[in-house]
């Protein structure tokens, strides 16, 4: 673990400190969560309520955190629990009022003014709609984010193997998916 | 990188093309909770706690009372039975009943 990210933990931990260190870490990784977030919520709104949810879940669960893992790590674990949470919700609401909430997903991209793709970068992002959580979230911290598996290994608990065929099939399906609509 | 993965970026690239309102990252909305936000929130789950258990105690309150009135009308009702019964028996058969049986 490198000295930095050790001070910052000794910083969190300490009452003191502990604001002030809180404050760094919100200005240090909000940008990163934030489009971990959006890429799964779409819309930017929505995308800032469950960034809100998470750096309140990330201050209240201070105490909780040892350091085991990288501080990044452990934020970006909450982001994901909180993203995955919120899109459940959306899906029941979707389901009681007999929609799915994919074909919503698809239909706010379309009509959201705070995305500036071009024709294909709209297909990719549609193709990316539709495959399942766990694969949308897989692709876009390997293809986006260029995240190694290990990381993505702690932060959705998979094991490496398991992402790799995730994002195989992910690929597979994308492919497909942009090549019959050129 | 695979196959899939160059087709994927032949066609639609690696950019993000999602965008933010201009000078969201710049003014960050996100101010921690202040202790007693916190402590409200603590106070709110634990009156949570406190409204269920004074409403179970209400219900146990009320209901016991209601559980012992009904046992009592049950035996009562059961009583007059057996005494209209009696009542609707000639002396014989009521005499039969007793020295026959017991």
């Amino acid at each position: 673990m490198e000295l930095e990210e050790k001070a910052l933990i000794r910083s969190l931990q300490k009452s003191s400190t502990r604001e002030f260190a809180f404050t760094q870490l919100v200005r240090k990784y909000q940008e990163a969560l934030y489009w971990h977030i959006r890429k799964m919520v779409v819309v930017h709104e929505d995308a800032d309520d469950v960034l809100q949810n998470t750096l309140i879940k990330a201050w209240n669960g201070l105490d909780n955190f040892r350091g085991d893992s990288k501080v990044s790590t452990w934020l970006f674990k909450i982001a994901t629990n909180e993203t995955l949470s919120f899109l459940a919700q959306k899906k029941m609401k979707a389901a009681i009022n007999g929609e799915e909430y994919e074909t919503e997903l698809i239909a706010q991209l379309k009509a959201d003014s705070y995305f500036d793709g071009n024709e294909a970068e709209k297909k990719l992002q549609e193709a990316i709609l539709r495959l399942p959580e766990k694969q949308r979230l897989v692709f876009n911290m390997k293809y986006f984010d260029e995240m190694k598996y290990e990381e993505m290994e702690e932060i959705l608990g998979t094991s490496t193997g398991a992402l790799k065929a995730s994002y195989h099939h992910a690929t597979k399906k994308i492919a497909a998916y942009l090549t019959e609509s050129v | 990188m695979t196959q899939e993965e160059n087709q994927i970026k032949a066609i639609a690239g690696k950019r993000n093309p999602y965008k933010v309102p201009e000078g969201y990252f710049e003014h960050p909305t996100f101010r921690i909770p202040s202790p007693a936000e916190s402590g409200s929130r603590k106070k709110g789950r634990f009156h949570s706690y406190l409204i269920g258990a004074a409403a179970a105690a209400l219900i146990l309150l009320v209901s016991l009372p209601m559980i012992w009135w009904n046992h009592e009308q049950e035996l009562k009702a059961q009583e007059e039975y057996e005494l209209y019964l009696y009542s609707q028996m000639d002396e014989s058969t009521f005499y039969d009943l007793y020295f026959t049986n017991y």
